[in-house]
C-alpha cells in the first residue's frame, strides 16, 4: 500500500496482498478438500463425461464447420467446372447455328442499302424453304 | 539423521509407503487434469489440494460470506471436473479453473440477491475503529471486508488475483473474460479504492 498507484505498475503490492490474504483466507483446507472429493464421487461414479450428446456436440462443432468449408470448396469447384463446360457447350452449339445462318444469309436481302420490305423477306424465305424441301415436307404431313 | 518431514495429514511417510506419483509437485497440472479426466480420483484430489486456497479466496472475494464462498468453490471444482475435456492443456490450469470458480460464485451471488435483497451491513468497526481508537485485528479485518464489499465485483476479483495470487493482467483477463486492458484498469481502480479505504490503517500492523 506504500507505493504510488499507477496503472502501469506490473508488480503485485505485497503489503496490500498480505492484508487481503489475511481477510480472505479461510481455515481448515483439509476439511474443504475432503468435502469436495466426497461431492465429486458421484461424478466419478457416473463417468466424467456428461453424456454422449455433450461429447457429440463438442466433436460436432468443428466437424460441421470443416464439412461446410469442404462443401463450399467442392461446390465452388463444381460450379466453376459446370460454368466452363456450359461455355464450351454453348460454343459447340453455336457452330451449326452459325453455319445455318450463313446458309440463310440471302444475298438478295443483303444487297440493297435500304432494309428489305417484309414482302421481300417473306418471299426470300419461302423460296429458300421450297429449295430445301421443308415446305413439301410440311405439306405431306 | 533428522526425521522425515510431516506430510499434510500430520503423519510421517515411512519408507515402505512410496509417495504416489500424482503427489509429486513436479507433475504438471495438465497431466493431473488428464488423469482426473480419465477417472483418477487421486489426481483430482491433488488438483483440489493445489488450488483449494486460491479458489476459496477468489470465491470469497466475489461473495463475501465464507460459507457461501466454500459452497461456490466446491461447485467450481465439480464443474471443472465435469468439463475437464474442455481444458486446453497447453494453457495454464489456474486461470481456467479460477474462471469457473469465479462464475460459480457470481451465479450463487445472483441467486442470493434474488432470494434476499438485503445489503451487506455497514460494519460498526468501519465507523468506530481508527488508528487512535481500538485497533484490534477483528476491527481491521472488518474494515478490509467492508472496503472489498464496496468495490465492484470485477475489481475485487482482479485485485485479489493480481496482488494475492500473483496472476498477470492477461491471465486476469482470461479469468474475468475481459480484455487485458480492462483487467489492468480493474486492478488499478480496485487498488486505488482499497488504498484509500485503508489509508487510516496504514501504520497499523497486524500481529501474526
Amino acid at each position: 500500500m506504500s507505493r504510488d498507484a499507477s496503472p502501469f505498475d506490473h508488480r503485485p503490492d505485497e503489503e496490500l496482498g498480505e492484508v487481503l490474504r489475511g481477510a480472505l483466507t479461510a481455515e481448515n483446507d483439509r476439511a474443504f478438500v475432503r468435502g469436495v472429493l466426497e461431492a465429486a464421487e458421484p461424478v466419478f461414479g457416473g463417468g466424467i463425461t456428461q453424456g454422449w450428446w455433450f461429447a457429440l456436440a463438442d466433436w460436432a462443432r468443428p466437424q460441421v464447420v470443416a464439412a461446410m468449408l469442404v462443401a463450399a470448396i467442392v461446390g465452388f469447384w463444381f460450379g466453376m467446372r459446370a460454368g466452363a463446360a456450359s461455355a464450351g457447350e454453348t460454343a459447340s452449339m453455336l457452330d451449326p447455328l452459325a453455319a445455318v445462318a450463313e446458309q440463310l444469309a440471302i444475298p438478295v436481302l443483303m444487297a440493297g442499302s435500304e432494309p428489305p420490305a417484309v414482302g421481300e423477306v417473306m418471299s426470300a424465305i419461302m423460296e429458300l424453304a421450297v429449295r430445301n424441301g421443308s415446305v413439301d415436307d410440311a405439306r405431306d404431313q | 539423521m533428522p526425521p522425515a518431514p510431516e506430510g499434510p495429514d500430520g503423519t510421517r511417510p515411512g519408507p515402505q509407503r512410496p509417495v504416489s506419483p500424482v503427489r509429486n509437485p513436479d507433475v504438471q497440472d495438465a497431466e493431473l487434469a488428464a488423469l482426473a479426466q480419465a477417472g483418477d480420483r487421486e489426481a483430482f484430489g491433488e488438483l483440489v489440494e493445489r488450488y483449494a486456497v486460491q479458489a476459496r479466496r477468489v470465491a470469497r472475494a466475489v461473495l463475501g460470506d465464507a460459507d457461501d464462498a466454500d459452497d461456490a468453490a466446491q461447485d467450481g471444482f465439480l464443474a471443472a471436473l465435469r468439463h475437464l475435456g474442455r481444458y486446453d492443456p497447453t494453457r495454464p490450469f489456474g486461470p481456467w479453473l479460477m474462471r469457473i470458480v469465479s462464475n460459480a460464485a457470481s451465479d450463487r451471488r445472483r441467486r442470493r440477491q434474488v432470494r434476499r435483497t438485503e445489503q451487506v451491513p455497514v460494519g460498526a468497526a468501519a465507523r468506530e475503529a481508527g488508528p487512535d481508537v481500538q485497533t484490534d485485528r477483528a476491527a481491521f479485518r472488518a474494515v478490509v471486508q467492508r472496503a472489498l464489499a464496496d468495490l465492484p465485483e470485477r475489481q475485487r476479483v482482479a485485485v485479489v488475483l493480481f496482488d494475492v495470487e500473483g496472476y498477470s493482467h492477461r491471465e486476469i483477463g482470461e479469468v474475468l473474460n475481459v480484455p487485458e486492458g480492462t483487467a489492468r484498469s480493474d486492478v488499478f481502480h480496485g487498488r486505488r479504492a482499497l488504498r484509500e479505504a485503508l489509508a487510516e490503517w496504514k501504520d497499523w500492523k497486524e500481529e501474526p
